[in-house]
């Protein structure tokens, strides 16, 4: 493991949160306890570098979301939320970042890990770290997906083998996807290719529909 | 200016609960695919993603299954070609030209499915099934006499012969339910023919319908005879043919004729060219009738003959029958005589005329059936002479000398046989006159 995180996960960095971090961790819902399980914590400026095997300038401070293994312990694997928000060429907001030649990952949480590992309850899947924090904390079930495409590795479009480590035969999987899944064909097409790839390994995918009507 | 996104966290923070989560509308299931099939063609389509891959000309080869894979997404075609089924490399390379086009969709899982489930389904015969023990149930034919109810049944004859118009009477016998010159529909139920045609024109066969409706009166315009215009061996074209015999649900095929459609193999005899045209046929699943030649050396001599070609087109027919025109026929009239020449199961029917009226070259065209002695010794020359002999007594009785003229045998041998006939009770014996002038006619017995 990058020594770096491993220092990060140490009861040194337990609760250093910078209040911009935890205001935005707030914002939403999640609470101490989440917080605390999942060792969401504020990254010192200088480790961002070591942690991503890149720096850029415009980076202010950064939240470090680590990834909980199914085996027990941690991925040596990071998602960083960037403050401020970077643009990338395409003119597109980019919010996290994770470091160079790293293939995504599924973000797994403490509260729920056993159920989502050992049982048959239905397996919601969101679009993102905190999203699938809030679900979490509502009691259901939940992985977490870093973006729409976060479900296959670079170059193929096969599930990621995190998936491997959850029972998926005859699994109802709930998919909840962002609002824009209802108005850009681009991100329906992704998690709908989630859904085919779910269905092949046996489970039964339905998407969920969130209000399009709801502002942040 | 676009809307912000929401998710999962902003509906929490909204002040939503657990249960508000659970009762959000969902979609239906979009993991699998809707598959349907005609014949060998598969269409596979996952409506969430809009993805369709169709699998057509589909062929065993003997290292494995090929077929064309055509994928479209959003209605927008990305691939066409080619894929060995079971190949490995073949799919991964498909897959990663169709993933440099759109990286979202699973493709992998895609085509593996695709693969999989379309040689799955084209191997998948009937099981064995144990012998029963019972009586056939069904008729035997489909069309009596000419169509059986499985396989393949046959007319052969020489070109020029008027087998085309035969085969059109049978399908209109057949999708009319009607019995027409002495063909008799046995399914109970009209039927949907589908000409396979590599030797005329649409136009032909329109035409030929046409004056046919007008001669026996039948409106056909609206009658399920449909035509598939052919250019390659049967094997050759199966993916096609059996994709049209699925779209038009056809009970009856009509095969026009059977050398083109067997093709050219490499046996000089064609019995591989002929077993594998056998085989295609028995795939498709439906009785069919075909048309065939016969050789210039059989074709001048008496006596039954052979359809020409391999052996294997007479030993694995169900049902045939060589068809004769006689030269001996008024303008305007085309008499043929039909001869079951082999039936398996059942025995094998008399033979017996077809009179075929035309009027003029534009006009309705009748048929009837006409005892064949009326199309002279043409076509009593293929029966043996215990058949002609009881076919010139048909009409009347006759004396020796009679028959012998009529059926071209020698009085000896004609004298020979009657007394055989005597003694089997087919034919009985008047006296007429006295003394000199007596004379023995002989007719047919009545049972």
């Amino acid at each position: 493991m990058n020594p770096h995180l491993e220092l990060l996960l140490s009861p040194v960095y337990d609760g250093a949160l910078a209040p911009e971090h935890l205001a935005d961790l707030r914002k939403s819902t999640l609470t101490d306890q989440t917080i605390r399980r999942q060792f969401i914590r504020s990254v010192p400026p200088a480790m961002i570098r070591p942690l991503l095997g890149f720096d850029l300038a415009e980076i202010r401070s950064a939240l470090l979301f680590p990834f909980r293994s199914p085996a027990g312990g941690f991925m040596d694997h990071v998602r960083l939320k960037v403050f401020p928000s970077l643009t990338d060429a395409k003119g597109h907001a980019v919010k996290y970042l994770q470091p160079k030649r790293s293939s995504p990952r599924l973000y797994f949480v403490a509260s729920c890990l056993r159920r989502v590992l050992e049982s048959d309850e239905p397996l919601w899947i969101c679009e993102g770290e905190k999203k699938a924090l809030a679900v979490a904390q509502l009691g259901f079930p939940v992985v977490g997906i870093c973006g729409v495409t976060g479900w296959h590795g670079k170059g193929h479009s096969d599930l990621l083998p995190d998936f491997d480590a959850i029972p998926l035969v005859d699994r109802v999987v709930e998919l909840l996807p962002d609002t824009d899944y209802q108005t850009n064909p681009d991100v329906a097409l992704a998690i709908n290719g989630l859904g085919i790839a779910l269905g092949a390994r046996g489970a039964k995918p339905f998407v969920r529909l969130l209000p399009l009507e709801q502002r942040r | 200016m676009k809307s912000p996104k929401a998710g999962a966290d902003d509906f929490v923070a909204s002040g939503h609960a657990e249960a508000d989560l659970a009762d959000l509308p969902g979609t239906e299931a979009i993991g699998a695919a809707a598959v349907s099939r005609e014949g060998d063609d598969f269409l596979f389509v996952w409506p969430g993603c809009d993805v369709r891959i169709e699998v057509t000309t589909v062929r065993e080869h003997g290292e494995g299954i090929t077929a064309e894979l055509a994928v479209s997404l959003g209605g927008r075609e990305l691939h066409w070609g080619r894929l060995q089924l079971a190949s490995t490399l073949a799919k991964g390379t498909l897959v990663k030209r169709l993933a440099q086009q759109h990286r979202a969709l699973p493709w992998g899982t895609l085509v593996e499915h695709v693969c999989r489930e379309a040689a799955r389904a084209v191997r998948n015969g009937a099981p064995a099934a144990r012998l029963e023990a019972r009586p056939f149930s069904g008729p035997r034919f489909l069309l009596e006499p000419f169509v059986w109810h499985s396989d393949c049944s046959f007319i052969f004859a020489d070109g020029g012969t008027g087998k085309g118009y035969v085969a059109l009477v049978n399908c209109l016998a057949g999708t009319t339910g009607r019995t027409i010159a002495g063909i008799h529909p046995r399914a109970g139920r009209g039927l949907r023919a589908l000409y396979l045609d590599w030797e005329s024109s649409k136009d032909d066969l329109d035409d030929r319908l046409h004056r046919l409706g007008r001669g026996l009166a039948i409106d056909t315009t609206e009658l399920p005879i449909y035509r598939l215009g052919m250019d390659r061996p049967l094997v050759a074209d199966l993916a096609r043919v059996r994709t049209e015999c699925a779209r038009i649900t056809a009970d009856l095929l009509v095969i026009d004729s059977w050398m083109p459609a067997c093709g050219f193999g490499r046996d000089t005899a064609g019995a591989d060219t002929a077993v594998g045209a056998f085989a295609a046929v028995r795939s498709l699943g439906r009785p069919a009738l075909a048309i065939a030649h016969m050789s210039k050396v059989m074709a001048d001599q008496k006596g039954a003959a052979r359809i020409y070609g391999s052996v294997f087109n007479h030993n694995l027919s169900r049902n045939v029958w060589e068809v004769k025109r006689t030269e001996d026929s008024e303008p305007g009239e085309m008499l043929l005589g039909c001869y079951h020449t082999k039936v398996n199961e059942v025995a094998r029917r008399k033979p017996f005329g077809l009179r075929f009226a035309f009027d003029g070259e534009d006009g309705p065209v009748t048929v009837s059936t006409c005892p064949l002695i009326q199309g002279g010794a043409d076509l009593l020359e293929k029966l043996s002479l215990r058949q002609r002999i009881r076919t010139v007594l048909a009409p009347g009785a006759l004396t020796t000398e009679e028959i012998a003229e009529a059926t071209g045998a020698p009085e000896k041998t004609v004298r020979a046989r009657l007394s055989e006939l005597h003694r089997q009770h087919h034919v009985v014996t008047f006296e007429e006159g006295g003394g000199r002038g007596k004379h023995t006619r002989w007719g047919l017995a009545t049972r």
